[in-house]
């Protein structure tokens, strides 16, 4: 190329800028949508790759029936390509809120916590042998027992549970936790990055309703156990491949085929160790448990007695006033008399102490009567001895005598004799006289006193009445106080008693709570003991991580979209370089007869303008790259970060996608080019200097029908002529139109299928006709059913129920690569399940009934596990359970995958003597099943009402909890609305830009060309809107079946497109609405409207000094 | 007061700093139902009179009235009424819609006319009788001249503007279009004023206007015009 050439190529370029910048618009969308679409699952995988590499992700997780201790890593660590052997142990348990309520998970169940044992002081990094190792995000490592960290997901998706500082409460499920761990309280003190977990759903688990919704990490010394429940396994060398690959799943699985062969040998060995430790630990068990029954019956029987106590206390509260009030008559009768006996005390001031006086003296005198009437008794007897002595004369009878005389008088000394004698009873005699007289004095004296007193007795008789009275009040005084202080005591004392009762109570729960767990603990262990004879290994590869499968399947979906939106614009760009590089060959015609004469060969010619088409197509490939390797996977990236927990992504180049683009983008610009060209240079140089003639006015199809033909109007004729003149204008109008809808119609249709697939699940009239699930607190027979359902849900709130058995489980069948989340939910009343369960014909939407012949699952799950009514489906819980049922029907169901069956089904797929069920399903009262109608005062008297009942039945012993469908739509609803907005967005984006670069570039070329055409009939008198219609009408035309051709296009684009964005728990809405439909044709109008308003401007600003002139 | 008047009128083309003077201070008349040539070199200024004259442009100071009305003062949508109403156009390059055929493309501007004349009649008259429906591209550039002095005539204006119509066309063809327009101004009473740079035209024409460097030079009426027929150059 000469220099000349070369500049006048890039005055080409200035002349025509909008062209040339359309043509690099639209290759640069081509190629964006491309390379970024083909790049998203890569770079995704490669981020997550990274990731995984960083933690140092384990390649196979083995579980063993019998659990592991340190001799089975021994053992591991022999078997040829196992690299390293990390022993985890963890623990299921509920969380509970502050108000220590269970903690609910989004799809209703209790919220189940997985608590994980980490060794924090072990060396870490790529050296280590640990797996799944932990990197720290903020705060610190735990230090003690009671702390833990939390994953960066958690953190940021439910801040109201895992932040650092916040205190967590697991308890153990039917079990005390701290069997196993050493504290049910753990505060956050740091946040964490696992590869564990690396999606939004976990997985299932054995506790609670067998979903696990949230975990954190302690330190592995807290736990008490000693044994480890799983066993991580890297294998040798596959870190040198990329996840997801063929290759690492090639290697990983010859390393578990390994596994599988030794499993049983190390286990068995396992379980002979465990069958040692188990043995004495069931007997402990046994014992307590019998302890547990025993102090439940006391405490039964306790309450049964307090009871009549607590009765007479509260009897005795309601008589309490009666009895003081007799209390207060009794005193106030004896006040009065008192009040009377004081009268008369008062008026005789000392009376009292005479009388006193008086008594006392008589008192004295008696005493000294008494006295002296006794000496005067014995001096007789004594004399009456003497004189009988005297009368015998007998010596010793006079001895005596005198000697007892002596005793009694005091007498003079004398001899022995009868004369002494004599003369004493004499004396004696003469004393005796005296004595009596002083006697008979002192009777005298006490009758004179006697007779005093009696002259006193009346006022004396009142006086010891006042005295009696007196003290009689003071006891009556004190019986009043003490009823008083009974009346002011009974209230507490009754408190007290109700208090005491109530207690009693909880303690009766939850002692029969815990002996419930207790016997459900043993049965635990004795199964466990039973399944040690089975004792195996549950060998799994990276599936079993939350989230490793589904996001290699996400981004592989995206991939889907690199066909459909490049496709759409490699096409437009195609007839748009067409258009573009025919209209500038035939500007330049002239000049490329003048060059040809000058003598430059074709090939030098067309160099200029392959160099132009190159120059847009390498600009706009290098603009597309860049922007499509970057921002596109970015988007989806970060869409997805909602649902995965991969911190980080770097976009990567692709070199093949690269590769591709460039061909596919060259060849479309370069191959048109050369094409227009070429066929202008096929003509003689001196035909290209004459003006081209103008391209022939030619009768059209229609003009062969007259009576249509003649309908048409004049416009309508230039118009018709024009549009099949200018075929590949026409053309590429239509398929810019088209695309435009196509894709505004399969973005609102995505929309519209995202946003209302939980109404369709929940809504009014939807797949789940239930409100609200209880939780049960412990399985539920068959038998205990009505009761049951008679005393805790006969509500006027409740409408209806039904007990079911719902499990999170897995679905598999032999076409599925790995495990599908699945819930079962077995009805007790196969005929009732339509009151709850809308079980209908995919496509018909005739109720399909619920049978005995086998299970009932949803369009997606068939879909996806590929079967058909009458294939098994297999289903298997984390645990043991494991059956294979029959498929008797498909049924609508957008989200979740949830399998019913009668219970006579699942006793017999799963072996079970009798379905035990865990949940009561529970449609509510019509008043309370709206939230949407009504004013807000209304709506928030059924919310209140709701959570009334929520509360109520929590409050009960049975009952754990009941959560609303209305819970699950807020939360699902709030990420699919991201994701929904992503892909809307997207789609709308791309439908503009392409439809504004198609319809700018076609009409700015079509007015170009027809300059001469507006300048005339401008000329002619044609009034502004007159000469827009001349171009405009083509347009509509073009617009109007552009439109139609894209709405009939879009259907099947969007089937397509929202089959690959659905993801695994989910089927979206498939079908379109009219509101859909409305909406795409109503935005391509507006865009196409919008073009045309500029184009008003282009046409207006010809001069019509134009159509003087020369033909160039 | 004559059918066409022009009264100091000038018109200025600023390009960049400098200002042209494209017509500079014309003032002449033109009567009712002649035959006008506007002669000049290139450059003269004889365009800009006719897009004055024909509402396609606007003057940068003097008056121009056209029967009586001045349509200096008109605005753009007196202007396009003033075009689609009174005035006929023939130019040099014919200007047809190539995806119409010759009736259509007289019917395109009969559409516009309040008083129109049967396009199919017209073409007649042209001598086109038989090729009412070929397209542009199917006739000579003498059919085609034809077709457009047809289109203009079809609106039945009382003024035909014609910009070089022989220009792209050999002499036998000219010399039949000049033919036309002269009986059509003789017969149908229009006014028709002609733009050429060939002077060799003047004799036919009842009046002619000469133009240098945007100046009218002479203006010259003939009171025997030649026919076309008797003709030289």
């Amino acid at each position: 190329m000469t220099k000349a050439l070369f500049r006048d190529t890039l005055r080409a370029m200035r002349k025509t800028l909008s062209r040339f910048i359309s043509i690099v618009i639209i290759v640069a969308l081509g190629v964006g949508f491309f390379a970024g679409l083909k790049a998203v699952s890569p770079t995704m995988k490669a981020a997550a790759q990274s990731f995984y590499k960083k933690h140092m992700l384990a390649d196979i997780v083995v579980q063993s029936t019998v659990y592991f201790d340190e001799k089975d890593v021994e053992a591991v660590r022999g078997i040829p390509g196992v690299e390293s052997v990390t022993l985890s142990r963890s623990i299921d348990g509920v969380f509970f809120k502050p108000d220590g309520k269970p903690e609910q998970s989004m799809s209703g169940t209790a919220y189940v916590t997985r608590v994980i044992g980490y060794d924090f002081k072990q060396p870490v990094g790529s050296g280590s042998a640990r797996r799944n190792q932990l990197q720290l995000v903020k705060g610190r490592f735990p230090e003690r027992p009671d702390e833990c960290v939390v994953s960066a997901y958690a953190n940021k998706m439910e801040p109201q549970h895992y932040v650092i500082g916040q205190k967590l409460r697991i308890c153990g499920d039917f079990e005390d936790i701290r069997d196993t761990v050493k504290s049910e309280i753990y505060t956050v003190v740091g946040v964490v990055y696992t590869p564990e977990f690396i999606a939004m759903e976990l997985g299932a688990s054995k506790a609670g309703g067998g979903e696990l919704s949230g975990y954190i990490y302690i330190p592995d010394d807290a736990f008490v156990t000693e044994y480890y429940t799983t066993m991580y396994i890297g294998v040798e060398d596959a870190s040198e491949y990329a996840a997801y690959t063929a290759g690492y799943k090639d290697l990983v699985r010859r390393v578990t085929d390994k596994l599988e062969i030794a499993g049983p040998v190390i286990a068995a060995q396992r379980a002979q160790r465990m069958t040692d430790y188990l043995i004495p630990l069931i007997e402990d068990g046994r014992k307590e448990l019998e302890q547990g029954k025993a102090d439940l019956e006391e405490l039964r029987k306790a309450i049964a007695n307090y009871a009549p106590q607590y009765d007479a206390g509260k009897r005795q509260m309601q008589e309490a006033p009666a009895k003081y009030q007799e209390q207060l008559d009794k005193y106030n009768a004896n006040k009065a008399k008192y009040d009377e006996a004081y009268e008369i005390v008062v008026q005789h001031p000392g009376a009292w102490e005479e009388y006193q006086e008086g008594v006392n003296q008589i008192e004295r005198a008696e005493n000294s009567y008494n006295v002296a009437s006794a000496a005067v008794a014995a001096g007789k007897s004594a004399l009456n001895v003497a004189n009988k002595a005297l009368e015998s004369g007998e010596d010793a009878r006079i001895k005596n005598a005198m000697s007892i005389l002596a005793l009694y008088f005091p007498l003079e000394a004398a001899d022995q004799t009868i004369e002494g004698l004599r003369a004493r009873v004499a004396e004696a005699q003469a004393q005796l006289d005296e004595q009596e007289a002083a006697l008979a004095e002192a009777k005298a004296e006490i009758n004179a006193g006697k007779a005093k007193l009696a002259q006193n007795k009346a006022l004396i008789a009142q006086l010891e009445e006042f005295n009696r009275a007196s003290k009689e009040l003071t006891a009556a005084k004190a019986a009043l106080d003490k009823a008083w202080a009974e009346i002011q005591d009974a209230p507490d004392k009754l408190t007290r008693g109700e208090e005491s009762i109530a207690d009693m109570q909880a303690r009766e729960i939850t002692a029969a709570r815990d002996v419930a767990n207790g016997e459900r603990k043993l049965r635990r262990a004795e199964n466990h003991l039973i399944a040690l004879d089975n004792a195996q290994w549950i060998i799994l590869d990276r599936d079993e991580f939350a989230g490793y499968t589904s996001y290699g399947n996400i981004s592989d979906n995206m991939e889907q979209f690199a066909l459909i939106f490049p496709a759409l614009f490699f096409l437009v760009a195609l007839l748009m370089t067409l258009t573009t590089m025919t209209r500038m060959v035939g500007d330049e015609r002239t000049q490329l007869g003048v060059l040809k004469a000058a003598g430059y060969s074709s090939g030098a010619i067309l160099f200029k303008y392959l160099f132009y088409a190159f120059t847009a197509g390498l600009l706009g490939c290098v603009i597309g790259l860049a922007l499509g390797f970057t921002i596109i996977p970015m988007m989806i990236f970060k869409a997805y970060q909602i649902l995965y927990l991969i911190p980080e992504m770097t976009p990567g180049f692709f070199w093949d996608t690269a590769a591709l683009g460039f061909g596919a983008a060259l060849g479309v610009t370069v191959v048109t080019t050369v094409f227009s060209v070429m066929w202008t240079l096929r003509h003689r140089p001196a035909q290209l200097m004459r003006p081209k003639a103008p391209k022939a006015g030619k009768r059209i199809f229609l003009e062969w029908f007259p009576f249509l033909w003649k309908r048409l109007g004049f416009n309508g004729k230039v118009t018709m002529r024009n549009l099949v003149r200018n075929k590949i204008r026409f053309l590429m109008t239509f398929a810019g139109i088209l695309s435009c809808t196509a894709l505004l119609l399969t973005g609102f249709g995505i929309g519209n299928s995202i946003g209302t697939m939980l109404d369709k699940q929940f809504g009014a009239d939807s797949v789940m006709r239930f409100d609200g699930q209880a939780l049960l607190q412990a399985p539920l027979r068959k038998a205990e059913a009505p009761a049951l359902l008679n005393k805790i849900f006969r509500d006027e709130r409740i409408a209806s129920v039904m007990p079911v058995y719902m499990k999170k489980m897995y679905g598999g069948s032999p076409s599925f690569d790995h495990q599908l989340d699945v819930t079962i939910v077995v009805a007790q009343d196969k005929d009732r399940i339509p009151d709850f369960a809308a079980l209908s014909d995919e496509k018909t939407g005739k109720p399909i009934p619920l049978t005995d012949e086998g299970c009932i699952i949803g369009g997606k799950t068939a879909e996806l596990l590929g079967l058909k009514v009458g294939d098994t489906i297999t289903i298997q819980s984390a645990g043991p359970e494991k059956a294979e049922i029959k498929v008797a029907g498909i049924v609508r169901n957008y989200v979740y995958h949830y399998i019913y069956m009668t219970p006579q089904v699942y006793e017999r797929g799963f072996g079970v003597k009798e379905a035990a069920f865990n949940v009561v399903l529970i449609r509510l009262a019509p008043a309370l099943t709206r939230l949407d109608k009504g004013s807000d005062a209304e709506i928030n008297q059924v919310k209140e009402t709701r959570t009334a009942l929520a509360r109520d039945l929590g409050d009960t012993a049975e009952v754990i909890t009941l959560v609303y469908n209305q819970s699950i739509i807020d939360n699902v609803g709030r990420m699919l609305d991201i994701m929904r907005s992503v892909i809307v967005v997207v789609f709308t984006g791309a439908a503009g830009a392409l439809a504004f670069v198609v319809l700018y570039n076609l009409n700015n070329i079509n007015i170009y060309e027809r300059t001469r055409e507006l300048a005339t009939i401008k000329v002619l008198g044609f009034y502004d809107g007159e000469a827009d219609m001349f171009i405009y009408r083509e347009n509509i035309i073009t617009t109007i079946l552009g439109i139609g051709a894209g709405l009939a296009a879009g259907i099947p684009i969007h089937g397509f497109v929202i089959k690959a964005a659905e993801i695994e728990s989910m089927m979206f809405v498939r079908t379109l609405a009219m509101p859909n439909f409305l909406a795409s044709a109503i935005i391509t109008v507006i865009f196409a409207v919008a073009i045309n308003l500029l184009m008003h401007k282009r046409i207006k600003e010809i001069n019509m000094v134009e159509a003087l002139k020369s033909v160039e | 007061m004559s059918f066409i008047e022009f009264v100091d009128v000038s018109k200025q083309y600023i390009m960049g700093e400098v200002a042209i003077n494209a017509v500079d201070g014309a003032d002449f008349e033109i009567e009712e139902g002649e035959l006008a040539i506007i002669v000049g070199a290139s450059g003269a200024g004889k365009t800009t009179i006719l897009n004055i004259l024909g509402g396609m442009d606007s003057a940068s100071g003097g008056e121009v009235y056209v029967a009586g009305e001045e349509i200096t003062a008109f605005g753009n949508r007196r202007l396009i009424e003033y075009r689609r109403n009174q005035v006929g156009f023939v130019f040099q390059f014919y200007n047809l819609i190539p995806n119409l055929t010759a009736l259509e493309n007289v019917e395109i501007a009969t559409q516009l006319s309040a008083d129109p004349l049967s396009p199919a009649e017209v073409l007649e008259q042209v001598g086109l009788g038989e090729r009412l429906h070929n397209f542009p591209a199917q006739l000579s550039g003498g059919e085609q001249q034809r077709v457009s002095i047809a289109r203009a005539l079809a609106k039945n204006p009382r003024l035909l503007l014609c910009d070089e119509p022989t220009g792209a066309l050999d002499d036998t063809t000219g010399r039949q279009i000049l033919q036309l327009l002269q009986k059509t101004c003789r017969e149908t009473g229009t006014t028709v004023i002609i733009i050429t740079h060939n002077t060799a035209f003047e004799p036919i024409a009842d009046r002619v206007i000469h133009m240098r460097s945007g100046k009218i030079t002479e203006v010259a009426r003939n009171e025997e015009p030649k026919d076309v027929g008797e003709l030289e150059w």
